[in-house]
């Protein structure tokens, strides 16, 4: 009697659970709505939209092949860029090649020397103001469209990471993100983009009169560096202090800070490798689909402003190496910290673009099957 | 006689040269268009290359006749007239500074 009752119990309670757990799966199902998953693809910023045509946030959202679609949409406008870019370049070089053509008759510690230098730090400096103006206003918009999403990106997956059962460390994890992409775009707009202008009009001053002013533009370079870093850092340190990063995770976090902000700023050798590098690492931890659309979108925005920072710093690179041999110091120098000056804008959006990536990877860290 | 001669003879090949100068000037009126350099901006470094050649000639006329210290006039003339001529882009170079830093 007693095994029969408790076998109607059993049958009884499998039937009471199971339309529950239908309920359950179809709220699962219908998550896109719940989480606002479709205002996650109407608020794409618009320097993206071209890139992503056709990509959706579904299960069948093929991560890896977006990618390549995105690289491959860069890489045709690279033409147009290196263009663009190289007009600037090669205007510099053209005003360094004439100066050492005219200080060439003279010998090197002659009056009429040290003026035709300043007259040809002078044409430099006017020539590349405005390719300059573009380049940083290309970073500062790339960093406001970043932080923009971000702010409709974050708070999508921090509710799916929630609706996992991981509310508390989404929230943690979502409220740091906040803090930290909100404190660098302040200081990115605020404190650095002044900083690089600072850092550009003390070149020319140092390069057209000489002196020690030389050593301020070298601070301003290396704070500037240490800015970034330290907020980058910070964040990252937060995230592992706080526990909200663990295991598998760690090692691509911490993969991804160190080699983007150590390669975004001017050293522009390892660049291309190593940023792909760490964005890679960072992306084969995305699991949910949101996260990779998120990521998508990140790369989107970046990658054109990417490679108009790296192909700019490049070309003004080259012009000051072409320049060395053949004109002042003070000429090649000037050409060089134009060249410095396009690493940190690079570095500031990259800076931010790394710092979301970051956000991406641990709030999605626990979300499966979104 | 030997200084007359010695200026004859660079004004002479200043003369031969104004053909081949003014294809030069062509050339790079050319790279400055497809390089976006203003030619206000590029007729500025020409003039200071002229200004600079001549300013050396007349140096160097003046060294040759024993006068070292008209030699030395001449070059700072030279460079006064030089920095005259850059004297607009030098003053728009100041105000971007001051707007920079």
């Amino acid at each position: 009697m007693r095994k029969k009752i408790l076998k109607i119990f059993m049958i009884f309670a499998i039937l009471t659970v199971l339309p529950f757990s239908y309920a359950a799966a179809s709220e699962i199902g219908d998550e896109n709505e719940y989480l606002d998953v479709d205002e996650l693809e109407k608020n794409v910023p618009e320097s993206a939209a071209d890139m992503l045509e056709g990509v959706d946030i579904d299960e069948n959202l093929n991560t890896g092949g977006a990618i390549g679609t995105i690289i491959g949409k860069a890489v045709g406008q690279l033409g147009k860029i290196i263009r663009s870019t190289a007009t600037g370049a090669v205007g510099v070089l053209a005003a360094a090649a004439l100066c050492s053509i005219a200080t060439g008759i003279y010998s090197q510690n002659s009056r009429i020397s040290d003026v035709i230098n300043l007259v040809g730090v002078a044409i430099i400096s006017i020539s590349s103001i405005s390719g300059i103006n573009s380049l940083v206003s290309v970073a500062s918009d790339t960093i406001n469209e970043t932080g923009a999403f971000s702010k409709i990106l974050l708070p999508v997956l921090a509710s799916a990471s929630a609706i996992t059962g991981s509310a508390a460390a989404s929230a943690a994890k979502y409220a740091a993100s906040v803090m930290f992409i909100d404190l660098l775009i302040t200081v990115g707009e605020r404190i650095v983009l002044p900083l690089i202008y600072m850092y550009l009009g003390v070149s020319v001053a140092s390069a057209a009169f000489g002196g020690s002013i030389g050593g301020i533009a070298k601070l301003i370079a290396k704070t500037v560096k240490l800015i970034l870093m330290a907020i980058a850092i910070a964040f990252t340190i937060y995230l592992t202090v706080t526990g909200l990063v663990a295991s598998s995770a760690d090692a691509a976090t911490v993969k991804v800070t160190k080699t983007a902000i150590s390669t975004f700023l001017p050293v522009v050798g390892s660049l291309i490798s190593d940023a792909a590098d760490a964005v890679a690492s960072g992306v084969s931890v995305v699991k949910s689909a949101a996260g990779a659309f998120g990521v998508l979108v990140v790369i989107a925005v970046c990658a054109v402003p990417f490679l108009r920072l790296a192909i700019g710093c490049l070309m003004y690179r080259a012009a000051a190496a072409l320049s060395e041999p053949v004109s002042d110091g003070r000429i090649s120098g000037l050409i060089e910290s134009i060249s410095n000056a396009c690493g940190m804008a690079l570095g500031l959006a990259g800076t931010c673009a790394v710092m979301l990536l970051i956000s991406i990877i641990s709030v999605t860290k626990a979300v499966a099957g979104l | 006689m030997a200084l007359l001669i010695a200026v004859a003879s660079g004004c002479l090949a200043l003369y031969f040269v104004l053909d081949v100068v003014g294809s030069i000037t062509e050339f790079l009126e050319d790279v400055a268009a497809s390089a976006g350099v203003s030619n206000a901006v590029l007729s500025v470094l020409v003039r200071s290359l002229g200004v600079a050649i001549m300013a050396k000639l007349a140096s160097d006329i003046c060294k040759d006749s024993g006068m070292a210290t008209a030699s030395t006039g001449a070059e700072l003339a030279g460079s006064a007239a030089i920095l005259y001529i850059a004297l607009p882009i030098m003053r728009t170079v100041f105000q971007m500074i001051k707007g920079l830093i």
